[in-house]
């Protein structure tokens, strides 16, 4: 939509939900404020109060825009989509920072869908978008549809704060929010790797870093930055990802060099003198950059005037509607080969993989961030990174020395015994079939994660079963006394390894709390509805899957580590937590309103029903969930239910009926809030 | 052709709840009998409570035994509630060669997730799979649920502006479980102390008086409550709503949906909602109302009578048994 217009005329007004010396996006609007203030344009800025809720901000923006004149022009960030209020009568011009949503997906959490399609909302009806960056671009189309006419122009850099200093005294500056998406996991490496180099932290709260080498500040004003930037000789920028990044241009005012990954936005702005751009998470090649720059200072005049030309270049010709599109043609990098090669480089093995994971990638990108390799290494801190500790395996494991907790063969009762260590809502029993070939190597596996309790040689209960155990559920049962199913009870998670289905059901109904995962390896199973979860190859195409609750799958089933870290996961996502969210399944919630009064020690999520009350022909449960599903609106669960079923949850987010989930809920006694 | 003989056999009374079929369906035209194996044990409460319409196998004269038998060697269908041992099993299958059999689950074996299915293990070849339209039909998800049945006619005490709101309450007793745990120490607590500032008159039955010396309890009462604590509602309820009571429980709206499929109207049961933590300003509240009271009152009533009279609800059994042979 293109409409030529002339921001001289009227107010310019940015809008600015952040509010916060931290925010890089207020950071960027005081620049831009000051500059095209200089240049003639009337402008002001609508900002959110400190506390106040960003759906009561959306909500006072109108209001407050109606002072400025007739015909303003409003720019905002797409985060939060501030805009969303304001009418059609307003010019709009988003411009795209970096998204809250594509945060949280970059680091594979979760993101609410509302929030997305709000802000694409607003993107559509924009008069202008503009990006700071192509990789802003590129990355925002992976969330949402975007025109075709997008103007890329860099931001502007603060005024110069550039001075004759004398001998810095920290060799590396690092500066931002101490989060993961600003990379502390690289730099943490890069810290212990380089103990001769001195690191100065300027961050928003203690690090708690005990390495000799550093240092740290809390940086909550533009004194302390700028006292910062000015004792340091350079500054590091490890950020998994930035639309620009408002530190390092505020690094480059001050004269500080910058050594980033080349797919930050800032890598697009200046050339190698001030910003030194290393391949896409080789953390070698960054430690050599730095070793390499402190040898040789730049001590040129920062680039300020002719990067802020750019910015006002592009904004004026984005109002008028012609000129050049995109200001940074100089040091644009190809996204999508930076991609592949990530991909690549995550992928050490069979190129099988390799190809698999790239279809992933080009059929559901956003899937791809949140479940992948990539977002593996993004998510879990210090574990790809190398601060884990673990245990090396251990080469043969002899079961004659490991108390068994129960063994389970074809005639007698069975009897367990009591738990190694007592660990709240983690204990954990492995039952395997007696002659199991991988026993050994599994059970090696998992005393070797010395990070994880559970799993460790002193708490792992171990258990065998004989394969040739026949029988039905009840019998089963019935082989279990009162006084056994009380010690079943100490169990939290039981993992069972090829059992048949008739055993899978008779643990599950023996008690109350335990988390039943049935691991087939090399057994097939009929009956997906028995265990909790499952872990299975990936090639499992057994019928009656759907309607698994979870299940993880994995590509090497008989890779006894891929299995301990499946284990591993669904014990991590199922453990008792102390704060437990609602998380959304699918459907529009107006929080405030269709939330209002839950109680989340009754009810475990919220039905939204509209329509008339469900009649069926014949009363059976099936049909009835069936015909109420197809007038659900919305569902949503608390997050530690919201885990058990993730696969069905999947499911329904992918558009399938929520009529799967809210069987299997009900089934196991959860209890849904339904409004109507 | 349809089916005129139907005999129920059960393990023990099960409160009643197969005899009351079997004496809906004689009112309706059939002969139909209910069988209990044992009574309930001698020295507890429940002994001779709920064997009034009833045939006991255990300790019967010979009289009776041969006139159980003989019920059971002519039965067209053969109702089968819960559980019964292999050896009765054995005697039906040796002397019933004809017989369509019905399978009918009213509670689990034991607290969940112990919702083991037993129909399969008990050797009978049922044509049809039953479940108590309460909370259970979440477990039985593809069984045809079905009400239980309220033996009783309607008849009720409205409360008048000057009278206190009357509660009648059976107290339970501690058990574990997701669906068993129906006790609650507050809710005791907490009716106490409202009966104590004299806010309500609470009816607290000694243990286990005979169904109808409490239904005539209930229906002077104003106010049922079923147990507030799991999210299911129970066999009190139901009677609560026939004594036109203000009927209190915290049952989920799939259990109120799946019992209203059971109905004529469809419509949800009018129960009122509250959880442990509610409750005493949901009494209060009701208290302080006399016409608030009544209102509901009289909705509950007419709810059982258009909707729960055992002649409406027989017809969910009458149609399982006509799609059978």
């Amino acid at each position: 939509m293109e409409v030529i217009r002339n921001f001289h005329a009227g107010d310019y007004v940015f809008i600015d939900p952040f509010s916060s010396p931290a925010s890089g996006v207020s950071a960027y609007i005081a620049c831009a404020f000051n500059i095209l203030c200089s240049y003639g344009v009337k402008c002001h800025v609508i900002r959110r109060d400190g506390l106040e809720d960003i759906e009561d901000f959306r909500r006072r923006v109108p209001g407050e825009l109606e002072k400025y004149g007739d015909f303003p022009v409003v720019e905002a960030p797409e985060s939060l989509a501030a805009t969303k209020y304001i009418s059609d009568k307003f010019y709009l011009h988003i411009r795209l920072h970096c998204s809250k949503s594509l945060g949280a997906a970059i680091q594979g959490e979760k993101y609410l869908e509302s929030d997305v399609s709000d802000e694409q909302k607003e993107i559509l009806r924009a008069d202008w978008i503009s990006a700071p960056s192509h990789v802003a671009v590129a990355a925002s189309r992976y969330l949402f549809k975007l025109p075709g006419n997008v103007w890329v122009y860099p931001n502007p850099i603060p005024p110069m704060k550039y001075g004759l200093k004398g001998d810095p005294q920290f060799d590396v500056a690092f500066l931002g929010r101490w989060q993961s998406l600003k990379g502390i996991n690289f730099l943490k490496k890069l810290i212990n790797d380089m103990p001769d180099v001195s690191f100065r932290l300027g961050v928003d709260r203690d690090p708690k870093i005990k390495n000799k080498n550093v240092s740290w500040m809390l940086v909550d004003s533009d004194e302390r930055k700028s006292n910062l930037l000015n004792t340091s000789r350079l500054l590091v920028l490890p950020s998994l990802f930035e639309t620009a990044s408002m530190v390092g241009l505020e690094a480059i005012s001050h004269g500080v060099q910058i050594i980033c990954w080349k797919h930050l936005g800032i890598a697009e702005y200046f050339d190698s003198s001030w910003v030194e751009k290393v391949d896409w998470f080789k953390i070698d090649d960054f430690a050599l950059a730095i070793r390499d720059r402190l040898n040789n200072i730049n001590c040129e005049v920062p680039p300020v005037d002719s990067l802020n030309n750019l910015f006002v270049d592009g904004f004026f010709s984005m109002s008028r509607g012609s000129g050049n599109r995109d200001l940074l043609v100089n040091y644009k990098v190809d996204i999508s080969l930076l991609i592949k090669e990530t991909v690549r480089h995550s992928m050490k093995n069979s190129q099988g993989k390799f190809k698999r994971k790239l279809n992933k990638f080009k059929r559901d990108p956003k899937g791809f961030f949140a479940d992948s390799a990539l977002a593996k290494m993004f998510v879990r801190p210090g574990a790809e990174i190398g601060v884990k500790k673990s245990l090396p395996l251990v080469s043969s494991v002899d079961f004659s020395k490991v108390n068994d907790f129960v063994n389970i063969d074809n005639d007698s009762r069975i009897r367990f015994g009591d738990v190694k260590k007592q660990l709240y809502g983690l204990n954990t029993l492995l039952l395997m079939p007696s002659g199991f070939s991988m026993a050994g190597e599994l059970v090696s596996c998992l005393w070797s994660q010395a990070d994880f309790s559970p799993f460790k040689e002193s708490h792992l209960n171990i258990g065998w079963f004989d394969s040739g155990v026949e029988g039905s559920a009840l019998d089963f049962i019935n082989r279990i006394d009162l006084d056994n199913k009380k010690k079943l009870e100490e169990i939290d998670f039981i993992f069972v390894v090829d059992a048949p289905d008739f055993m899978v059901e008779g643990l599950r109904s023996c008690t109350t709390g335990v988390r039943l995962i049935s691991i087939l390896v090399d057994c097939k199973s009929d009956n997906f509805e028995v265990a909790d979860a499952y872990i299975l190859s990936s090639v499992n195409d057994s019928s009656g899957f759907s309607a698994a609750r979870r299940f993880v799958k994995i590509a090497e089933i008989d890779n006894p580590m891929q299995v301990a870290i499946g284990m591993r996961r669904l014990v991590q996502e199922s453990k008792p937590r102390d704060i437990d969210l609602l998380l959304p399944v699918f459907g529009d919630f107006d929080l405030g309103f269709d939330l209002i009064d839950f109680d989340a020690n009754i009810f475990q999520g919220v039905v939204l029903y509209s329509g008339d009350s469900p009649v069926v022909s014949d009363p059976i449960f099936d049909s009835l969930i069936n015909e109420f599903s197809r007038s659900v609106k919305g569902m949503m669960l608390l997050e530690s239910v919201y885990m058990k079923y993730k696969s069905l949850c999947d499911e329904v987010e992918r558009g399938g009926s929520p009529a799967n989930l809210i069987s299997a809920c009900l089934k196991d006694g959860v209890l849904l809030d339904v409004r109507y | 052709m349809s089916a005129i003989n139907i005999v129920h056999v059960s393990q023990t009374p099960l409160v009643g709840a197969p005899a009351k079929i079997a004496k809906a369906l004689c009112k309706a035209g059939f002969n139909s009998s209910a069988i209990a194996l044992t009574d309930y044990p001698q020295k507890g409460p429940l002994y001779k409570k709920f064997t009034d319409d009833m045939l006991v196998w255990n300790g019967a004269s010979a009289a009776q035994l041969s006139l159980i038998k003989s019920k059971l060697t002519d039965a067209d269908i053969i109702h089968v509630h819960n559980d019964i041992p292999k050896d009765t099993v054995k005697v039906i299958l040796e002397n019933n060669t004809r017989a369509g059999f019905v399978y009918q689950v009213h509670s689990p074996l034991r607290e969940g997730p112990l919702y083991v299915r037993r129909a399969e293990s008990i050797g009978l070849p049922f044509s049809a799979h039953l479940v108590v339209a309460q909370y259970q039909p979440r477990h039985y998800q593809d069984y045809i649920a079905v009400p239980n049945l309220v033996d009783f006619e309607p008849g009720y005490t409205l409360r008048s502006d000057s009278e206190k709101l009357k509660i009648i309450f059976s107290p339970s007793h501690s058990r574990s479980g997701r669906w068993n745990a129906k006790y609650s120490e507050k809710v005791e607590n907490d009716l106490k102390a409202l009966a104590q500032i004299g806010a309500i008159e609470l009816i607290w039955p000694e243990t286990a008086l005979h169904p109808n010396e409490l239904m005539r309890l209930r229906q002077a009462a104003h106010v049922t409550i079923d147990e507030v604590m799991t999210g299911a509602f129970h066999q009190i309820s139901l009677e609560g709503l026939c004594a036109g009571n203000v009927t209190i429980n915290r049952a989920d709206y799939f259990s109120k949906a799946i019992f209203a499929q059971c109905t004529p109207s469809k419509i949800l049961p009018p129960f009122v909602y509250s959880d442990e933590s509610s409750l005493s300003s949901v009494l209060l509240r009701l208290a302080q109302n006399p016409e608030l009271t009544r209102q509901i009152q009289i909705e509950s009533v007419r709810y059982f009578t258009d909707n729960m009279l055992s002649s409406n609800l027989i017809d969910n059994f009458k149609n399982v048994y006509s799609k059978i042979q």
